[in-house]
C-alpha cells in the first residue's frame, strides 16, 4: 500500500492576502518534504467559492508548482470538474497535458463533477446533468490526447476536427481516476476502467464489499481511455506523534475543524432536489464518519492519528481491505503549526512507512 | 471559524412568540400539501437577520415554505413561512423569520406550542396542472407569493426537508431561546418545477431592513402525512449552537 497527501487548501479567517499566501507556501513546503520522504502522490482538489474550507480553485497551477519543486512524487488532479460551465474539455486536456510534460510524466488525472450547490449554483450548472457531462468528458479527453486530430459532436460540447496540443508526456496518456463521494460512483469508475479516488469514509466492512465489487466489475470493463487503472485510493487524516495523547488531541482538532468547515457548505441535494446526487455528498460523508466517537480517548476507527504504533494498526485495516493508496489531509485552516505538520510527516516516514510494502 | 449572525436578539425578542411550556402534544397531520421555493439572497442583509448562535449558509438563501393542512386538532389551516437557511453547528436549518396562517386557532397553537412567529392573515394554496402556488396576505396586503411552475414528478427520496428554528421567549420568565421544530414526513409524492417568489412587503415577514433576492434556485412540492412533535432541542440565541444546544427533557418540559 502506498501513501499520498491531499490538499483542500483551507484558509482560516481572517482571509487576508497574507493568510492566503501562507497556506500555499506551507503546503508547498510539505510537498517538498513528502517528496524527499517517499510519499507517492500529492493531490489537489478543484473547488470554488468554498469560504475557508477550500481555496484551491486553480489546482493545475498549484500542482505545477509542486512538480517544479519536486523530483519523484506524482502530482494528481483530485479532481478536475468535468462540467461544461466549469471547464471546457479541450482546456482540461490541454492543461493536463502541459502539467504532465512539465512534471516529466508524473500526472495522475482525477475527474469529478462537484457536489455543492455553492459551486454548481455559482457556475449556474444544472445538478441534474453533471453525471452525464462527466461521462462525455472522460470518454472524449483521452481521445484528444491520443489522436493526432479529434472532432466531437455531443450533448455537452461539440468541436470540429482539430489537433489538441500538446500531447501528454506519458504515452498513451496519464492514469485516469474518478472521485468517489456518493455510493455507487466506484462502480462507475470500475465500468470505465478508472481508478477510484475515495474522498469519503465508510466502515471497513462496507469498504471491503465495495472493493470486491470494484475488482469484479473492472475485470470486465470497457476502458474510457487506452488502458485500465485499477487502483483504489482512500482518504484519511494524518497526525503522527510519539505521544499518543498528543497525536490524538492534535489530530482530533484538525478533524473537528475540517468537519465544521465542511458542514457550512450548501450540498447539492440540500438546496436542489435531484436524483443526480443521491446522498448529501462527499463532505457530509466525511464529517459523519469523522464524528464517530469511538472509545473514550481513542481516534475513530481507521483514522491515522496517534502514535506510530496506533497508526500502523489502523492503516493495516485499510491494507487488508484491498486499498492500494491512502491519501492524507495534513492540516485544516492551519490549526496545526507548520513545524508540527512537518515533524508528523517525518515520524510517519520513519516509523510507519517501513511496515508497508510498496510505500 | 465560520461567520456568525449579527441579529440584535434583544430587540428581536420583543416581538417574538412567548412559549410558556414546551410540553406540547404532538400533532398528526394527514395528507398535507407542501410547497417550497429556494432563492439565493445577498449576504449582508441575511447576516443581519441571523442570530449569533447560527452561521449563515454559503451562499445564503431563503426557503419560502407553505403547507395546506386539511385536518388537525384545531381544524384545517394553511400556513406560509419565510425561512432563512442557516447552519446550527453543521446542521442545515430553516430559521423562520415570519409566517402567516389563515386560522386564529392554529396561529395561537403554533405560536404558543412551537414558537412559530406567525400572525393570522389570508393564505391560499392551490394545486393546478400547470402550477402549485401560495399567496399570503396580512391586513389585506399581499406579503408573499410562491409558486412552482410546470411541475414534473420527482422521487420523494430526492428531497431533503429542513427542520425549523424559532426565536422565542421561553417559560414564565420569558428568557430568550431558539427552539428547534422537527416535523416528520411520510412522503406520498413530489414534484419539482420553475420557482416563483415575490415579497411585496419583506418587513411584514420579519425581514425588517429587507432581504435582497438574487438568484432562483428551485421550487418543489410534496404531499405527506406529517407529524409535528413537541420541541426536542433548544439553544441560547447568543451562544453558538454547537456549544449551547441541549435536549429538552420531555418530563420537565
Amino acid at each position: 500500500m502506498k501513501f499520498g497527501i491531499f490538499y483542500e487548501l483551507s484558509v482560516p479567517r481572517p482571509m487576508n492576502r497574507e493568510n492566503e499566501r501562507l497556506v500555499y507556501l506551507n503546503a508547498l513546503e510539505q510537498v517538498r518534504l513528502a517528496d524527499q520522504l517517499g510519499f507517492h502522490h500529492v493531490w489537489a482538489v478543484e473547488h470554488h467559492f468554498l469560504e475557508e474550507y477550500s481555496h484551491c480553485s486553480a489546482p493545475e497551477l498549484f500542482l505545477t508548482a509542486c512538480a517544479a519543486q519536486t523530483t519523484n512524487i506524482r502530482v494528481g488532479h483530485g479532481i478536475v470538474v468535468c462540467v461544461p460551465e466549469f471547464n471546457h474539455p479541450i482546456r482540461i486536456a490541454e492543461r493536463a497535458a502541459v502539467l504532465d510534460i512539465l512534471s516529466g510524466g508524473r500526472l495522475d488525472f482525477g475527474t469529478g463533477r462537484s457536489a455543492t450547490w455553492t459551486e454548481l449554483g455559482g457556475f449556474m450548472a444544472n445538478p441534474d446533468t453533471t453525471k452525464k457531462s462527466w461521462d462525455e468528458f472522460v470518454h472524449a479527453i483521452p481521445k484528444m490526447w491520443m489522436q493526432e486530430r479529434y472532432g466531437h459532436e455531443g450533448e455537452f460540447f461539440s468541436m470540429p476536427t482539430r489537433a489538441v496540443l500538446p500531447k501528454p508526456y506519458q504515452d498513451p496518456h496519464p492514469p485516469m481516476w474518478v472521485a468517489v463521494s456518493t455510493p455507487g460512483t466506484e462502480f462507475d469508475a470500475a465500468d470505465r476502467g478508472m481508478g477510484a479516488l475515495g474522498v469519503n469514509f465508510t466502515s471497513f466492512k462496507e469498504q471491503e464489499r465495495r472493493v470486491q465489487e470494484y475488482r469484479r466489475r473492472i475485470a470486465n470493463c470497457t476502458p474510457a481511455g487506452a488502458f485500465v487503472n485499477d487502483q483504489l485510493a482512500a482518504a484519511n487524516f494524518l497526525f503522527c506523534h510519539d505521544d499518543s495523547a498528543t497525536g490524538i488531541a492534535t489530530g482530533g482538532k484538525m478533524i473537528g475543524t475540517f468537519q465544521y468547515l465542511a458542514g457550512q457548505l450548501d450540498m447539492a441535494k440540500e438546496a436542489f432536489p435531484t436524483k443526480g446526487y443521491p446522498s448529501p455528498g462527499l463532505l457530509a460523508n466525511t464529517r459523519r464518519q469523522a464524528q464517530s466517537p469511538g472509545e473514550a480517548g481513542q481516534p475513530p476507527e481507521g483514522i491515522a492519528i496517534g502514535n506510530p504504533e496506533q497508526i500502523v494498526r489502523e492503516l493495516k485495516k485499510w491494507e487488508a481491505c484491498g486499498v492500494d493508496l491512502v491519501n492524507f489531509i495534513l492540516n485544516t485552516a492551519e490549526v496545526i503549526p507548520q513545524e508540527q505538520v512537518l515533524e508528523s510527516l517525518r515520524l510517519f516516514a520513519r516509523e510507519v512507512m517501513p511496515h508497508f510494502q510498496g510505500a | 471559524m465560520p461567520l456568525i449572525g449579527t441579529l440584535d436578539t434583544a430587540a428581536a425578542l420583543a416581538s417574538a412568540p412567548h412559549v410558556r411550556s414546551l410540553a406540547t402534544a404532538a400533532w398528526e397531520l394527514p395528507d398535507v400539501t407542501m410547497v417550497q421555493v429556494n432563492w439565493e439572497c445577498l449576504h449582508e442583509p441575511a447576516l443581519l437577520l441571523t442570530p449569533p448562535a447560527l452561521h449563515p449558509s454559503i451562499p445564503p438563501y431563503v426557503a419560502a415554505f407553505a403547507m395546506k393542512v386539511p385536518d388537525s386538532p384545531v381544524g384545517p389551516f394553511t400556513l406560509a413561512q419565510m425561512r432563512l437557511v442557516v447552519r446550527a453547528g453543521i446542521r442545515p436549518r430553516g430559521y423562520c423569520l415570519g409566517a402567516v396562517c389563515d386560522s386564529d386557532a392554529a396561529t395561537e397553537a403554533l405560536r404558543e406550542g412551537w414558537g412559530y412567529p406567525v400572525r393570522t392573515g389570508d393564505v391560499r394554496l392551490g394545486v393546478r396542472h400547470d402550477r402549485i402556488f401560495c399567496t399570503a396576505s396580512l391586513d389585506g396586503a399581499e406579503v408573499m407569493e410562491i409558486a412552482v411552475g410546470d411541475p414534473e414528478p420527482i422521487a420523494g427520496a430526492d428531497l431533503l426537508a429542513f427542520d425549523n428554528l424559532h426565536l422565542v421567549r421561553l417559560g414564565d420568565a420569558g428568557d430568550g431561546a431558539i427552539v428547534q421544530v422537527n416535523p416528520e414526513y411520510a412522503i406520498h409524492g413530489a414534484d419539482r418545477g420553475r420557482p416563483v417568489l415575490r415579497l411585496p412587503d419583506p418587513g411584514a415577514l420579519g425581514m425588517a431592513g429587507g432581504i435582497r433576492l438574487t438568484m432562483a434556485m428551485t421550487g418543489f412540492s410534496f404531499r405527506a402525512d406529517t407529524t409535528l412533535p413537541p420541541v426536542r432541542f433548544l439553544m441560547d440565541p447568543n451562544v453558538l449552537a454547537v456549544q449551547s444546544t441541549r435536549k429538552v427533557d420531555p418530563v420537565g418540559a
